[in-house]
């Protein structure tokens, strides 16, 4: 054969095939689009975790996020950086000052973390750490300018051009102790790459938090050490960030380098300690020489003073520099005896007191030495890794939770996919029999005759799945990393076009597809070609079950009864419909599902189980006993109802697990319920502390493992490790607590408890504004924050999850058109003489679209039951898999998930019925009379 | 007036730039109660003066009227109600719903007309009192056209249009279904038209009329037709 020859053959061959897409355009776009829907539901969200996780690789790459941080209980020094920098493997080391200090903003201390920024940097130099990204404005270029960062919780004067106040937050200390000034004008918004959550440092002044950081010049610290190290290892350069390897490799180099900056640091102090030990010991020589002087009487001075005059001499006569400042202090205590000398030759007192003074000056010198020494010697150095941030450790966990969810949906797409190909290509083969029969007849191997139907699939095939991974890629990511945006910031997602996800999507579809056309094209392959020819026999009607029950069968009009028994008669198509509508049910019913599984939390937590109004911060430093706190509480007139709190941070184990909780003890037990209302979380009783035992929440008895009965361990910083009997578990969907009665606390640590927070009701129409700036005025409180607020921003930031229940709603729909055409296309197609010849006896346009959408309507309802079961299923899977640590989502599907899921569902089938609607009018009456083909 | 009267009903189709007529000034009249036959070759016109008695297409001039109504100003829904209430149709093929049984698909009928016989009745008269609960694919070409004409009388038509009855059947099947068809003309006084290429069947008929070149070639009253046992073709 010629090339020619091969070349003519195929162009007829694809002209053939392109012209049957043209004449069957419905059939080609549904594999099109259910392809499309498929490969892009899984290809967009299975590369939303990749795509996260290299975005902030790449945004920490770019910004030169630190690996490992150090600090020390004695700050850093130059020569301590200059030791570490010497090391191999520091790519680059940089120190930074940093401090926690107070900004009043609307009569409310927020804590601010200060932190330097070199005017000189060199973005060319990788000692330049962590980056700060501007967002808006410039960087600081002199003394007295910042940087701010702006989020939900950042006061709203952080704005450019604004100046901030900043103040101490001790009373021993100034302001300008700290800083060179204290007003900084805002000239920038920037962002952090230490801060990728929401999450700051905690901090051991007002409320316990940082609100937001600020930058400001390196210069304008008035500080004597650097607080930070922060290095970057050659050894990670690549790694990704939140693989094992570079898990492995940045632990083992913490460990390393916090072993070594202990060295350094050591040998630093000694160093110190030796001079102060030095400095201590002449200290004391020079004290015990002015005792003496000062028990001598003027015989003994005189002859004192001649000893030193000798002595003096003595030293002088040798070399001069080498003793000098011994012999400067021997002139000055000659001196000193001289005067004291004339002095009380003259009678007077006056020399004597200076004498005492110095003396009693001397003593307290060498004591402030001693206690430095002391704390100098007891000092601690602490390592820190990126994953000491819990944002940073929950980012790569977020991600991988859209992966585990990325795991269900496919199974059902390919399911679907796999259905609505195999239903619509069976249906080809069927009205193609003569032509396959005549091809077999003249000798075509089945191998050929086959070939044109798998390449006819594989153009929609390949083509839906590129469109849809296309779009898949770019949506999913986009908008599943919106809403994680409540959480995080960094800046932006790149959506890469994956060509592997790509190219693995479009070869399990093409697969698939093909196996379906072999299926479809198999029987009528095996057949000879003489029964080809023939008229497909007609499938027989066959008797259904309901038949046999006759008195409900009886009363079904045809309608019904044809209705039910071609449902049965195509089983494959009655399935993809049904499997096609449940999973469009169960998409939107899991959509509204999750808002309301997450939107209730804020519900739930703060208008049920938080009853207060708000928390007002205690002041320990200026309250000793509780009773100035609360007689400053009872002198509030909106302050209807308070109670004072023991909360503090800890650490809660049982079987080897560790979560963080607070360890909360009421003043009265009795009266914390308008507070906080614990309530049993299965029978919703009311549940009381009682002695001895701990009331845990639920979320952690879950984490943990632990039920009714079982011991939990209670790590306290400071404290004893100590365990507890679980009580009872409360109610609770936000945050661990673990409540104990104040004698139990008593009891297991040996004090009493302090104090710290306290818990108000306030009366209806409160100024909050006028609260919180009255109560900040007075020294016992350091802060007020309203329960209102909290749950506000909680609020608003569930509004971002919208965007997900779009996307769900809008594949569902995609999914209800495909499925739902594709049936009533080919039911169209198949009974186009059926239709007729109802037409020619006298059925009128309804009762003729009637006739076909009873099948549709029934398989709806059936598919929408079906759905309601899915979606159950569905949500529950998704609000585990989603749920953070601390948070649990409410497990309940709420009614209106049904309602509007199977509201949607009829929409969305309704709009498909109108269309065939159209295309039923245009069926010809003509059609009934032509021959069978 | 004549119960079926056809006055000078032309119909014209475009094709592009051609138009094709496919009805020439057709006039006809048929009496109530009789046998009539149109016969012609294909491409004579019978389908399409099939199409515009049955309701199923309209035409372009002149005037049709049935039982005293002007149909050719029928809307599509009064044609629909015409079509549903007034003509039993059999087909060529029987055109039977698969998934319905002999005695549903009469029902299919009986179930939108106002004042149906019943349908069991009805299947009875056709002799097929024995086969109402199979399903078409159950039952021979010969029952299935029965069950056709069945679903056609059900609904006690004005007139019974059949578009070559015989065509899909047997020698002998096909005359039974011919008897059948002459004994309704015969015993009920229902006015049947039989469309046809088949000249064969001629002498049976009461009324012949004969179709060429979309016109009306000749109009034939068989004053004495033959009994369908003495046609043979």
């Amino acid at each position: 054969m010629t090339d020619k020859h091969t070349k003519k053959r195929k162009n007829a061959y694809t002209k053939d095939i392109f012209r049957e897409i043209r004449k069957s355009l419905s059939r080609f776009l549904s594999i099109f689009l259910i392809v499309a829907l498929g490969t892009g539901f899984f290809a967009g969200i299975k590369s939303t975790m990749p795509d996260m996780k290299e975005s902030a690789a790449d945004f920490f790459e770019e910004n030169h996020l630190m690996d490992i941080k150090l600090m020390s209980s004695v700050g850093i020094q130059y020569e301590d950086l200059q030791a570490i920098e010497d090391m191999d493997g520091i790519e680059g080391i940089m120190a930074s000052y940093s401090c926690d200090v107070y900004y009043n903003y609307e009569g409310q201390n927020q804590v601010v973390k200060a932190m330097s920024y070199d005017l000189d940097s060199d973005s060319d130099s990788d000692s330049f750490l962590n980056r700060p990204i501007l967002v808006e404005g410039r960087m600081p270029e002199k003394s007295g300018e910042c940087v701010v960062e702006v989020t939900m919780k950042t006061p709203a004067s952080y704005e450019i051009g604004n100046t901030l106040t900043l103040s101490s937050p001790s009373k021993d200390t100034s302001i300008t102790d700290i800083f060179t000034t204290d007003t900084f004008e805002i000239v920038g918004i920037v962002a952090s790459p230490l801060y990728i959550g929401f999450e700051r440092d905690a901090t051991t002044i007002g409320s316990g938090s940082v609100n937001s950081f600020i930058i400001i010049p390196e210069d304008d610290f008035n500080l004597s050490f650097y607080t930070e190290l922060y290095i970057k290892l050659s050894e990670t350069d690549g790694m990704e960030p939140f693989s094992d390897e570079y898990t492995e490799a940045v632990d083992r180099w913490c460990d390393k380098l916090t072993e070594t900056f202990k060295g350094v640091i050591a040998a630093r102090v000694d160093k110190k300690l030796e001079t102060t030990q030095n400095s201590i010991n002449s200290m004391e020589k020079k004290l015990s020489q002015l005792e003496n002087m000062q028990k001598l009487d003027i015989v003994g001075l005189y002859d004192f003073c001649e000893a030193l005059q000798a002595e003096i001499t003595e030293l002088e006569s040798k070399d001069g520099t080498l003793h000098s400042i011994e012999l400067s202090q021997k002139q000055a205590l000659l001196k000193q005896a001289q005067a004291l000398v004339l002095s009380r030759e003259a009678g007077e007192t006056a020399a004597d007191d200076e004498l005492s003074e110095t003396i009693e000056k001397a003593r307290l010198e060498i004591e402030s030495a001693k206690e430095q020494m002391s704390l100098v010697s007891e000092q601690a150095v602490y390592g820190f890794t990126r994953f000491s941030s819990s944002d940073y450790a929950s980012y790569a966990g977020d991600s991988e939770k859209i992966d585990a969810i990325a795991k269900v949906f496919p199974v059902f797409f390919i399911f679907i996919a796999a259905l609505v190909c195999l239903t619509t290509m069976t249906r080809m083969v069927d009205e193609k029999r003569i032509e396959i029969g005549t091809y077999k007849a003249l000798g075509y191997s089945s191998l050929k005759i086959i070939s044109k139907y798998l390449i006819y699939s594989t153009i929609p095939t390949a083509f839906g799945s590129l469109f849809g991974v296309s779009i898949g890629f770019k949506v999913f990511p986009y908008i599943i990393y919106n809403s994680y945006k409540i959480l995080y910031n960094i800046p932006s997602i790149d959506t890469p076009f994956r060509v592997g996800y790509a190219v693995g999507c479009t070869v399990c579809a093409l697969f698939c597809v093909w196996i379906t056309v072999i299926a479809a094209c198999k029987l009528s392959l095996s057949s000879q070609p003489s029964e080809l020819m023939r008229p497909k026999a007609v499938p027989p009607g066959k008797r259904v079950l309901l038949e046999k029950v006759t008195f409900v069968w009886k009363r079904l009009g045809f309608l019904s009864k044809v209705t039910i028994r071609n449902l049965l008669r195509y089983k494959k198509r009655f399935a993809m419909t049904l499997v096609g509508i449940a999973g469009c049910t169960a998409l939107i019913m899991t959509a509204f599902g999750i808002k309301n599984s997450i939107s209730k939390v804020a519900d739930l937590q703060f208008e049920g189980v938080f009853g207060y109004d708000a928390l007002a911060v205690i002041n320990l430093e200026e309250v000793y006993d509780d009773a100035d706190a609360e007689k400053v509480l009872s002198e509030f007139e909106d302050v209807s109802q308070y109670i004072l709190m023991s909360c503090g941070e800890v650490e809660v184990t049982a079987s080897g697990n560790t979560q963080p909780a607070s360890l909360m003890v009421p003043k009265n037990p009795d009266e914390l319920d308008p507070f906080i209302r614990l309530r049993d979380c299965k029978t919703g009783e009311k549940l009381d502390i009682s002695d001895g035992e701990a009331v845990i929440t639920e979320k952690i008895t879950q984490l943990l493992g632990v039920s009714v009965g079982d011991t939990i361990t209670v790590q306290c910083k400071d404290k004893p490790d100590v365990t507890l009997k679980i009580a009872a578990i409360s109610e609770n969907y936000a945050m661990h607590f673990v409540f104990i009665t104040d004698n139990t606390y008593r009891s297991i640590y040996g004090d009493s408890p302090v104090y710290n927070q306290s818990y108000l009701i306030l009366k209806e129409n409160t100024d909050k504004t006028e609260l919180s700036s009255s109560l900040i005025e007075k020294d016992e409180f350091l802060g007020i924050a309203f329960l209102e607020d909290k749950a506000e921003s909680f609020f608003s930031s569930i509004e971002s999850l919208n965007s997900i229940v779009w996307l769900l709603i809008v594949c569902a729909a995609l999914l209800a058109f495909i499925v739902l055409y594709n049936l009533a296309n080919i039911n169209i197609t198949e009974r186009v003489r059926e239709i007729a010849t109802l037409k020619v006896l006298g059925f009128y346009d309804g009762e003729t679209s009637a006739y076909i959408y009873r099948e549709n309507i029934l398989t709806t309802v059936l598919g929408i039951v079906l759905g309601w079961g899915a979606g159950l299923v569905l949500h529950r899977f998704v609000v585990l898999t989603a749920e953070v640590d601390l948070v649990m989502f409410s497990r309940e599907m709420v009614w209106y998930a049904y309602v509007l899921s199977a509201l949607l569902t009829v929409v969305f089938a309704v709009i498909v019925n109108l269309v065939l609607h159209i295309k039923l009018k245009k069926i010809d009456m003509v059609e009934s009379l032509k021959s069978i083909e | 007036m004549s119960f079926v009267s056809f006055e000078n009903v032309g119909k014209h189709y475009k094709m592009g730039e051609v138009t094709i007529t496919a009805s020439d000034s057709v006039s006809f009249e048929i009496e109530k109660g009789e046998f009539a036959v149109i016969v012609g070759e294909s491409g004579a016109g019978k389908t399409t003066v099939l199409n515009m008695l049955g309701g199923m297409d309209v035409c372009d001039e002149g005037r049709i009227t049935v039982d005293g109504e002007v149909i050719s100003d029928y809307n599509a829904k009064r044609l629909t109600s015409y079509r549903r209430y007034d003509i039993g149709f059999v087909f060529q093929f029987y055109n039977l719903v698969n998934n319905l049984t002999a005695l549903e698909n009469v029902e299919l009928s009986t179930q939108i007309s106002n004042d149906p016989m019943s349908a069991e009745e009805v299947l009875c008269k056709v002799g097929l009192e024995d086969r109402m609960n199979n399903f078409p694919s159950q039952l021979s070409g010969g029952e299935q056209q029965r069950v056709s004409i069945a679903r056609a009388l059900a609904k006690k038509p004005k007139l019974l249009l059949c578009d070559e009855p015989t065509g899909a059947l047997d020698y002998n099947t096909g005359k039974t279904i011919l008897r059948l068809l002459q004994d309704t003309c015969r015993k009920d006084g229902m006015t049947v038209i039989v469309i046809t290429h088949n000249q064969a069947i001629t002498p049976m008929a009461d009324r012949i009329i004969r179709l060429k070149n979309s016109r009306v070639e000749s109009v034939t009253v068989n004053e004495n037709p033959t009994d369908v046992s003495l046609i043979e073709w």
